[in-house]
């Protein structure tokens, strides 16, 4: 037993005791009504109630029996990029739909390689600046292709500037 | 008279109270503007509508609590003629529905007319974008449950238990409405999309953010980050609303009134 017991416990316990008071409220209900649509409708709302509850718990038991309790809600992302930035102006780094993506309007000094051990699809858009891919020059537009782990993009200085990783990576 | 009429009648304090509000703060607005700094008005326009934009709420609020109390009075037996739950629903949900749209309305066309005095430029859509993402998205489906939520009460007659359920209720509102959220984003994303809309803002703007060369053009800024505006919430939120007034209508005519 680890201390974060301590917070999941009241949690959990108060969840409990809605649930409680909710089935109470139902049952006074079920018994003074007589409208079939306002029994179908508590009984429909509640099998959803209980049915998100269900599937949030299992969720986390799944969880806590593959990483165990003190590494719930810890770890880190594996991630197909690696690296970081001097500065950017509205960045965003992490998932986007089914790509990894970085993307800033603007973006200084920057410098990401590709961790993985398979080639992975990419694509690489920007308006203007200086971005090279493996040491190799990049006009501005969108460029796209296939890359070997390990590849370095690097970005001196660019605007509009988005790098797509994963299977849905392209310039559409 | 018919039962839209008589419903404008019976909620005419709240619609009052709502339109004193726009006009307080509508006047408010345009002192700033004719005698004052217009891009500082639009500031102040922009955060002020973010206290004022839930007021809406009262509407819902006040058209369920208002079955309540009239199922409860001595004019009961109104409820049930004519017999269509449907007239009833559409009536009342038509005058929420009238009430919001034009206070948003108002909202949206006020800041607006701010933003246009204060120099920003924008796609001449995205007021009415905006208009139809709030009423659709947000207002006509929690319009529609504050209806099915009245009616329950009377059909289901929980008695003190009500108080009960209203807890229930609402936490499960909000676990769904977040469900709902996440659904239309994640898995409808295959519905049109809105394009990002233009919107310039003016040199002043760009200069106090620290970022020099003319006009702040926001779409060119957000376009490597968002690719467009997903409509997915007006379809579910119109499909939900409708879906519940059906079950209103219904509620309505199985509903106990005494």
């Amino acid at each position: 037993m680890s201390y974060e017991l301590y917070l999941y416990l009241p949690i959990a316990l108060f969840y409990l005791a809605l649930l409680a008071l909710a089935l109470w409220g139902a049952w006074l209900g079920w018994t003074r009504s007589k409208s079939p649509t306002a029994r179908g409708f508590v009984v429909a709302m509640s099998l959803l109630w209980a049915g998100f509850t269900l599937t949030g718990a299992a969720q986390t038991y799944r969880q806590i029996q593959s990483v165990g309790l003190e590494n719930l809600m810890k770890g880190e992302l594996e991630t197909p990029l690696t690296g970081g930035y001097r500065s950017c102006v509205l960045c965003y780094e992490g998932p986007a739909g089914r790509v990894y993506v970085v993307a800033a309007s603007r973006i200084e000094g920057a410098r990401y390689h590709l961790t993985g051990s398979r080639p992975v699809r990419y694509s690489v858009r920007f308006e203007s600046g200086t971005v090279s891919v493996d040491g190799q020059a990049l006009e501005p537009g969108c460029h796209g292709g296939e890359a070997a782990p390990g590849t370095n993009f690097v970005v001196r200085r660019a605007t509009g500037f988005r790098l797509e990783v994963g299977d849905a990576a392209g310039c559409d | 008279m018919n039962l839209f009429t008589l419903e404008l009648r019976k909620h005419r304090l709240l619609i009052a109270g709502l339109a004193l509000l726009l006009l307080v703060w509508g006047a408010w607005l345009a002192r700033g503007v004719t005698g004052g700094d217009p891009l500082l008005t639009l500031g102040l326009a922009l955060s002020s509508l973010l206290a004022i934009a839930p007021f809406g709420v009262l509407v819902p609020i006040v058209l369920a609590r208002a079955l309540a109390g009239e199922a409860a009075g001595p004019l009961a037996f109104l409820l049930a003629s004519p017999r269509s739950g449907l007239a009833h629903v559409a009536a009342r949900f038509g005058v929420g529905f009238a009430a919001l749209g034009v206070y948003y309305a108002a909202l949206v066309a006020t800041v607006h007319w701010v933003a246009a005095a204060a120099g920003v430029r924008y796609d001449a859509w995205l007021p009415l974008a905006v208009w139809a993402y709030t009423i659709a998205g947000w207002t006509a489906p929690l319009l529609a449950l504050g209806l099915v939520y009245g009616l329950l009460v009377s059909a289901y007659r929980p008695g003190r238990g009500g108080q009960i359920v209203a807890v229930a209720a609402s936490a499960g509102v909000l676990a769904g409405w977040s469900w709902l959220g996440r659904f239309a984003l994640e898995r409808l994303g295959f519905l049109p999309q809105l394009p990002l809309p233009l919107v310039v803002l003016p040199e002043k703007v760009g200069r106090f953010l620290g970022v020099a060369g003319g006009p702040l053009d926001l779409k060119t800024a957000l376009e490597p980050l968002v690719q467009g505006v997903p409509t997915a919430p007006i379809w579910v939120g119109l499909f939900v609303t409708l879906a519940l007034l059906a079950v209103a209508a219904r509620l309505w005519e199985e509903a106990e009134w005494a």
